[in-house]
C-alpha cells in the first residue's frame, strides 16, 4: 500500500495552524513517520523564518517623526481641498489686510486723471505713461509688502534656529502660520507680475515656515535639526536678508 | 487583540469627529507594522516611509468610511498595500524592470556561494528582497500578510478583495517561489548552519 503524503501546500498551511485539529493530528502523526515531509516542512518553515527576521526596525522615536509628517500632510491635503480664503482666520487678514488697503490705494492713485501736459522745459520730468505707471505702482506696492515680510521671516527664522528645547515655540507656530497665507498671496502677485526671484524665494521658504507652523508647542529634538539643517544648508537667513534688502531697495530707487 | 480592536474603534470615532490625538494614538500604535509591510512591499526605508506617510492621510481622509466591526489594522493594511503598488508603480521604469523574471534572475549562482557567504546576514536580507520583488504584487501582497504580518486567510480576503481559494493560492505560490529563491539559505539553516 502505497504511503499517503501531505502536499507541498498542506504543509504550508499546517505550518500556519490553518487546518482543524483532524487534519493537524493527522499531518503531525505523518512528520513523525516520514523524514522527507519533514525535511520538506522544515525547510518551508526556515523560509518563513528568514522573511520575519530580516526587516531592519525603523529607529526609535520613529512615531514621532511620521506623525510630525502625517499631521503636516494631512493639512496641506485638507487644505487643497478647500477654497483657499476658506482656512484663513482673523490673524491672518491683519497683515493681509495692510496689503490690500496698499493696493487699492496704489490703484486709485494709477488710475487718476492724467495731468495737464507740462511744459517743454520740464520734459525730463514728466512722469512715465500711466500704464508704466500703473505697472510700477503695483510692483512698489508688493516690495512694500514683502519687504515687511521678509523682515519678520528673518526675525523667525533667527528665533527658532537659535531656540532651546525647553522653550515654547507657540509664538513662532502661529507667526509662521500668518506669515504663510500672506506669503501665499504675496507669491501669486509676484507671480501675476513676472517677479520670478519673488516667487522662488517664497517658494523656498514656505516649506520651513510650514513646519514651524505645525509644530508642537515643545519641538523634539529630531524635527528641530530638521529645521537647523534645512535652515542652514539652504543657506535661507543669508537669502532672506538679501531679499528684504532688495524689496527694501525696490521701494526706494523703483527704477 | 480584541482589546485593542476595541481601542482603535473608538480612536477611529474621536478621530472622525476632528479629534487629531486620536489619531496620532493610531500612528503610533500601527505605523511600525505598516512600514515593514510597506518595506516588505518596496524594499527601501525611504519608500516605506513615504507609503506609511500615505498610508495614514489616505485613511485619515476615508475614516468616514470605515466600519467599526471591522478590523483597523486589516484596513489600514489595504490601504498601505495599495499606496505600496502605487508607489512601486510611480518608480521609474528602468527600477521596476529589475523586478520581472526574478525566478530567473535570483536563481542562485552556478558555483554556489560559499559558507562565509551564506552567513553573512546582510546578503540574506538582500535575497529574501530581491525573492520578495520577483512576486507578483498579490503574491506579495497576500503572502506578507499571512506569514509576516499573521492575518487570517478572511483577513486577507477582505483586505485585498479576494475569494477564499485566491486567497490560499497566491500565498501557496509565494511559498513556492521564496523557497526556491532562498534555497542555499534555506537548506543550510535546516541542517543547522
Amino acid at each position: 500500500m502505497t504511503m499517503w503524503h501531505p502536499t507541498e501546500d498542506e504543509l504550508v498551511e499546517h505550518l500556519s495552524g490553518d487546518p482543524d485539529r483532524q487534519e493537524r493530528q493527522r499531518i503531525d502523526g505523518h512528520l513523525v513517520a516520514c523524514d522527507e515531509c519533514r525535511q520538506t516542512a522544515e525547510e518551508i518553515n526556515v523560509a518563513l523564518s528568514l522573511v520575519e527576521t530580516t526587516v531592519p526596525e525603523p529607529p526609535a522615536g520613529f512615531e514621532r517623526v511620521m506623525w510630525a509628517r502625517i499631521q503636516q500632510a494631512i493639512e496641506v491635503d485638507a487644505a487643497a481641498r478647500q477654497p483657499w480664503y476658506a482656512s484663513f482666520g482673523w490673524r491672518q487678514w491683519v497683515p493681509l489686510g495692510s496689503f490690500a488697503a496698499l493696493a487699492i490705494v496704489g490703484t486709485a492713485f494709477a488710475l487718476r486723471p492724467a495731468p495737464e501736459p507740462a511744459p517743454a522745459v520740464l520734459s525730463a520730468a514728466v512722469p512715465p505713461p500711466v500704464e508704466d505707471a500703473d505697472d510700477n505702482l503695483q510692483e512698489r506696492v508688493l516690495y512694500t509688502a514683502l519687504d515687511d515680510h521678509f523682515q519678520q521671516a528673518e526675525m523667525l527664522l533667527v528665533e527658532v534656529r537659535n531656540a532651546r528645547e525647553r522653550d515654547s515655540l507657540t509664538f513662532e507656530s502661529a507667526a509662521a502660520d500668518e506669515l504663510i497665507s500672506a506669503g501665499r498671496l504675496y507669491r501669486q502677485t509676484a507671480e501675476h507680475t513676472g517677479q520670478q526671484r519673488v516667487v522662488q524665494m517664497l517658494d523656498d521658504l514656505e516649506p520651513v515656515l510650514v513646519e514651524v507652523a505645525r509644530s508642537p508647542e515643545r519641538m523634539n529634538p529630531g524635527a528641530r535639526q530638521w529645521l537647523r539643517t534645512r535652515i542652514d544648508e539652504d543657506a535661507l537667513l543669508f537669502k532672506v536678508r538679501v531679499a528684504a534688502n532688495d524689496a527694501r531697495e525696490r521701494v526706494s530707487n523703483p527704477n | 487583540m480584541k482589546q485593542m480592536h476595541l481601542e482603535d474603534a473608538a480612536a477611529v470615532a474621536k478621530a472622525a469627529a476632528g479629534d487629531q490625538d486620536a489619531f496620532r494614538e493610531l500612528v503610533d500604535r500601527h505605523s511600525r507594522s505598516v512600514y515593514r509591510l510597506a518595506f516588505r512591499m518596496t524594499g527601501s526605508a525611504a519608500d516605506a516611509e513615504d507609503v506609511v506617510q500615505d498610508t495614514f492621510v489616505r485613511a485619515y481622509r476615508q475614516l468616514a468610511k470605515f466600519e467599526a466591526r471591522s478590523n483597523f489594522g486589516t484596513w489600514l493594511y489595504r490601504i498601505g498595500f495599495n499606496c505600496s503598488i502605487d508607489h512601486l508603480r510611480s518608480r521609474p521604469q528602468r527600477e521596476s524592470a529589475k523586478t520581472t523574471d526574478v525566478l530567473e534572475r535570483i536563481a542562485p549562482p552556478a558555483s554556489g556561494p560559499t559558507t562565509e557567504d551564506l552567513v553573512f546576514a546582510g546578503q540574506i536580507g538582500e535575497r529574501v528582497q530581491e525573492a520578495l520583488n520577483g512576486l507578483s504584487e498579490q503574491e506579495r501582497a497576500a503572502f506578507l500578510m499571512r506569514h509576516y504580518q499573521g492575518c487570517s486567510i478572511e483577513e486577507i480576503c477582505s483586505a485585498l478583495d479576494l475569494r477564499t481559494n485566491a486567497a490560499k493560492h497566491s500565498i501557496f505560490r509565494a511559498v513556492k517561489k521564496m523557497r526556491v529563491a532562498l534555497g542555499p539559505f534555506v537548506k543550510m539553516r535546516a541542517a543547522g548552519f
